[in-house]
């Protein structure tokens, strides 16, 4: 089988397993604890954050453990609002729904949420944001990298926007850490997300990079840990394989980058030129190295993946069929793409390259797959 | 909790039977779904009452493949009363069950086949 869904999640390297494993067994103890097996694991807690430190070029002290991207994403949007006077919110409409909804939440419960639109490639203008922004935006979240189309958004521009009217900046970097180079140190970024899951290290792992000098709320009452921010005892072993994974993708990224691309402009290439009506969605070059999404007229999505499925490609769909009606990509019809194509679309994401042999059998499985859905609805009779 | 499809289910979704309008099946029906877009064309070859053959085109989602797969097997050999009086429920049972969500999409055939019907003089 091919992974093509590493957008979705990635398997635990091995080394990151290794390292967990001392957590699980003698050093097992509860950080908060003062015997040995306590302050072990204290000690690698606080090693794990470190290292992550060092990785993402801020301070130790900045960085707060959570449970995944999730939580760390509801973390940043509530906390602001919750501590200040400021209760406007500017987002866009192509975040991840752990944004979406937390702004829905917060919408629903008095604050005022401006939602600025993509432009057709997906990027979402910094100028839209920056004349969205108010005296009372508490904070501009802009997504580092969009999780369906890999697009980079211009999070630097974004976070200047908020900046010049006094609210924060939050990005969600859950699909950008580990695939490409994160470096806080000009500190213009006030609060950023990760989740372990999308860089090799286990599900139910995250964080929450608060900068210095930057008071959220409290998110989870009960407790010291985390500075007393964010309560529940403290998942060692997994926030020591964060820290593990962090720096396996840290080390020779910029090769991993450039076989990605290779595969990337290869797959590409080959489907839009041998596949009719096949389309690429997001830009073509301000995205990730190992995201492609494409949109074939008169297929649809959920077909397309359970067939690929069939011919040994694991990828995915933003589009799916449930209670009788298509929940079509809301971010794919944020970018103007028709009903009919963002039904028929499929996103092939990597993370590691996976070899050009393998990247032309991904090609020879999406041309047979859309050839069968096509054939199945007399798609070219139509035409 | 994930629905899990039968064997039943992935055999018609994977090997669908009967795509395309067989010679002589001059009785055509669509049904067009309002709510996800799914599309059925069905064609049939109705002789003394009897469906003599019948074929089909589908895009949409895997219970709608599978369902008018089904279906078209089916029907073949039913009269036309028989086939009107074929109900969801009947083809998901046949089908080894579908999500509750998603029974509409195993009826999507038999709407397109009420429509052929309704043009039979």
């Amino acid at each position: 089988m091919i992974y093509a869904d590493c957008a979705a999640t990635t398997p635990v390297s091995e080394g990151v397993l290794e390292e967990m494993l001392p957590y699980f067994r003698e050093d097992f103890g509860n950080p908060s604890t003062i015997y040995k097996t306590g302050r072990n694991a204290s000690r690698a807690l606080e090693n794990a954050r470190e290292r992550i430190a060092a990785v993402l070029n801020c301070h130790p002290t900045e960085i707060y453990f959570t449970s995944c991207g999730t939580e760390s994403d509801n973390w940043a949007l509530t906390g602001p609002v919750m501590s200040g006077k400021r209760k406007h919110i500017v987002t866009s409409m192509t975040e991840h729904h752990a944004i979406l909804h937390t702004a829905d939440y917060l919408e629903k419960h008095g604050c005022t949420v401006s939602r600025i639109a993509p432009q057709s490639d997906g990027i979402v203008s910094a100028d839209a944001l920056r004349a969205a922004v108010r005296d009372d935006t508490a904070i501009v979240s802009l997504m580092y990298v969009n999780n369906e189309v890999g697009t980079i958004q211009p999070i630097h521009e974004a976070a200047a926007a908020a900046h010049e009217r006094g609210a924060l900046f939050h990005t969600d970097a859950v699909q950008a850490a580990g695939h490409m180079k994160i470096d806080l140190s000009a500190g213009n970024i006030d609060l950023l997300s990760v989740s372990g899951h999308k860089l090799h290290a286990p599900k139910g792992i995250g964080l929450l990079y608060i900068r210095k000098g930057v008071y959220p709320d409290n998110f989870i009452h009960g407790g010291a840990q985390e500075r007393g921010r964010r309560a529940g005892t403290e998942n060692v072993a997994f926030a020591v394989g964060l820290a593990k994974a962090f720096e396996e993708r840290a080390a020779g990224m910029e090769e991993r980058e450039s076989l990605l691309l290779a595969e990337r402009e290869h797959i590409t290439e080959r489907i839009l030129s041998e596949i009719p009506q096949s389309y690429l969605n997001g830009d073509r070059h301000t995205r990730t190295a190992g995201n492609m999404n494409f949109s074939f007229g008169g297929t649809d999505g959920e077909s397309l993946v359970l067939l690929m499925d069939i011919e040994g490609v694991a990828c995915s769909s933003g589009s799916a069929c449930t209670s009788g009606a298509v929940n079509a990509s809301h971010v794919l019809r944020a970018m103007g793409v028709s009903e009919e194509l963002a039904k028929g679309s499929v996103r092939l994401s990597f993370s590691d390259p996976v070899g050009m042999d393998n990247a032309d059998k991904v090609c020879d499985a999406v041309k047979k797959t859309v050839a069968k859905i096509r054939h199945l609805s007399g798609w070219h009779e139509e035409r | 909790m994930q629905f899990r499809y039968s064997d039943v289910f992935y055999d018609h979704f994977t090997s669908p039977r009967n795509i395309g309008r067989p010679t002589g099946a001059d009785l055509c029906g669509e049904y067009v779904s309002g709510l996800c877009g799914d599309s059925v064309r069905v064609y049939l070859d109705i002789e003394d009452g009897v469906i003599k053959d019948i074929g089909y085109n589908v895009c949409g989602c895997s219970v709608a493949i599978a369902a008018a797969s089904l279906t078209s097997e089916l029907l073949r050999g039913m009269t036309v009363e028989q086939a009107l009086a074929l109900t969801d429920e009947e083809i998901a049972d046949k089908l080894g069950g579908v999500p509750d969500d998603k029974i509409q999409c195993s009826f999507l055939m038999h709407s397109a086949i009420e429509d052929a019907i309704k043009n039979l003089s």
